[in-house]
């Protein structure tokens, strides 16, 4: 069972009050972040794996 | 009692027109964004009791539904149930995290509606106090269904959606809650009487 406490507040927060911390630019900006930073991860990881296919073509071939 | 938050289904087309555009292009987040910015928000702060960190969580909260909204597909819940169980596993991470304890902080008014359900003249505000006692040891599982419930106004099928149970382990819990809260209130009067 997990441990909670429970608070009572006498009022709700106001709409004004919760309006302010909307910051839809920011959200676009970051999601656009991550998706280059995911792109990039992407890009890399294949061209890591396009490297170690080269090699292994490379060696296969001189060993022989 | 109010009557828990349904969309009927002209409103969830709309809604699933705007997911769909979303989805192919996320300028078009904008809509879906305001629309449920406030209730993720006081949801989050429910559960957190800090102003700042349930802006915090908010602002996690959509980043995640835009990241994974390819992923999204309509459950016969609206579009809302699948940002509150974002939210959910984001205050569980939050905690888990910094394993805090668990808060829930609850507006008075709110708690009337719970106790509503008991007795609808019973009640005054001395029995707050009585509430939050209860409500301390009942399990975290079962308060934060009640939370969806009675503060969120989810419907059963949604709550289950949500903390991904199924639909009659939830009213289960909120029927085993209630059954408590008889209980508990039956054995005050009684050592009032």
């Amino acid at each position: 069972m997990t441990k909670h406490d429970i608070r009572i507040r006498r009022n709700k927060l106001s709409s004004r009050k919760i309006q302010s911390f909307k910051d839809y630019k920011g959200l676009m900006q970051a999601h656009r972040k991550k998706r280059k930073a995911k792109t990039l991860r992407a890009t890399l990881v294949m061209l890591l794996l396009l490297m170690f296919t080269l090699l292994l073509f490379y060696f296969r071939s001189t060993s022989f | 009692m109010k009557k828990p938050f349904h969309l009927d289904e002209q409103q969830i087309l709309i809604e699933q027109e705007w997911v769909r555009s979303a989805q192919s292009d996320s300028r078009h987040f904008s809509r879906l964004y305001d629309r449920y910015f406030e209730g993720i928000f006081n949801f989050l702060y429910r559960r957190s009791g800090i102003e700042e960190v349930a802006a915090d969580l908010t602002s996690q909260t959509f980043l995640k539904a835009l990241q994974n909204l390819h992923k999204y597909k309509y459950k016969g819940v609206p579009f809302s149930a699948w940002l509150f169980r974002i939210a959910a596993n984001e205050v569980n991470a939050y905690y888990r995290k910094r394993q805090k304890r668990l808060v829930f902080s609850l507006e008075e008014s709110m708690l009337y509606e719970i106790l509503e359900v008991y007795d609808e003249d019973y009640f005054g505000e001395e029995d707050i106090n009585q509430m939050v006692l209860f409500l301390k040891e009942l399990p975290a599982e079962d308060v934060e269904v009640l939370e969806l419930r009675f503060f969120e106004e989810k419907g059963f099928k949604e709550i289950a959606y949500i903390l991904e149970v199924s639909e009659s382990g939830v009213k289960m819990r909120v029927y085993r809650a209630l059954k408590k809260l008889r209980r508990f209130f039956n054995k005050k009067d009684k050592k009032e009487g």
